[in-house]
């Protein structure tokens, strides 16, 4: 995602609360991705965070009367993502859900070889994300996985900018001290 | 602005699995277009309820705000138009020549809740 687009928040959510079902596509284009980045950082595996944000997205578009700020948009969406993931983490623990991940993962990839590969790299990049404190890691997967701009993550989860760049720096570089800690021990 | 101490996380990728995450965003807009509908359809009476709910229950506690100061006053109110209606029935007993009343009697008329 770069720079700002030309709708604002608050103009697709008026459009999506008058029936607009293109509005919602457009909100959809700009934050299900971002949603999922979100739902990553605290559920911690990919098919139980895909998941997460599909339901938290419609759950936000079922709800949109009750978005109070139209355009803080992306910032109540993802607070109604963070509140399902840790419902999902709740349940997945007390031994509610069962983990496809692995299994849809396998069935969709070219070989089992590049399977194990990517799931490996997969399983040590969610290990070293998990141990980061959840902001951080929120910034670092939307900026560096998803490509927003500082602004973009400033204005979107109302942090100051500064802050934003304060938790991509820790955050990359304490992944780089656990990823390398990681690349240690398997060789 | 290209970024070079950006962390690889491309193994994290929506799109790293081909077609499923085209799957997933196929499948919320189905849901999201239903979900749209339902609200276009606006008949359902549980569903004006819900819409409305934020309002109803503000309007409720604004009515129990104001209700119960009020319910308390006349209750302390009808106590004390109890107490005078004794006295009074007391005193056109005594006037009417009947004996004087009781000390028991006018502690009874003056907080009559007590007696009962």
């Amino acid at each position: 995602m770069q720079g700002m687009e030309a709708e604002s928040d608050a103009d697709l959510v008026a459009a999506v609360r008058r029936g607009s079902r293109a509005a919602a596509g457009r909100l959809a284009e700009r934050y299900l991705r971002a949603c999922r980045a979100v739902a990553l950082g605290v559920v911690g595996e990919v098919a139980g965070a895909e998941d997460v944000c599909q339901d938290a997205f419609v759950y936000a578009i079922e709800r949109i009367d009750d978005c109070r700020r139209p355009e803080r948009f992306g910032a109540w969406l993802f607070q109604i993502t963070r509140n399902r993931a840790r419902n999902h983490v709740r349940d997945r623990r007390s031994g509610r859900m069962l983990d496809i991940d692995d299994v849809a993962l396998a069935d969709a990839l070219p070989s089992p070889a590049e399977h194990a590969e990517r799931a490996q790299l997969r399983e040590r990049l969610l290990a070293a994300l998990a141990q980061i404190p959840e902001e951080r890691r929120e910034v670092v997967l939307l900026h560096d996985l998803e490509g927003w701009t500082h602004r973009e993550i400033a204005e979107r989860l109302g942090l100051p900018p500064g802050t934003v760049r304060s938790h991509l720096h820790h955050a990359r570089a304490r992944l780089r001290g656990i990823l390398g800690h990681l690349e240690g021990e398997s060789e | 602005m290209i970024d070079d101490d950006r962390i690889d996380l491309s193994a994290l990728e929506p799109r790293d699995v081909a077609g499923r995450w085209d799957a997933a965003v196929q499948r919320t807009l189905e849901r999201v277009e239903a979900a749209l509908l339902d609200r276009a359809r606006g008949d359902d009476p549980f569903a004006l309820i819900a819409r409305w709910r934020r309002a109803v229950l503000a309007a409720v506690a604004a009515v129990v705000v104001v209700l119960v100061p009020v319910e308390w006053a006349l209750e302390r109110r009808e106590a004390g138009a109890e107490r005078v209606e004794g006295l009074v029935r007391l005193t056109a007993e005594a006037v009417h020549g009947r004996q004087s009343p009781t000390g028991a009697e006018l502690l009874g008329a003056v907080s009559p809740r007590r007696l009962l």
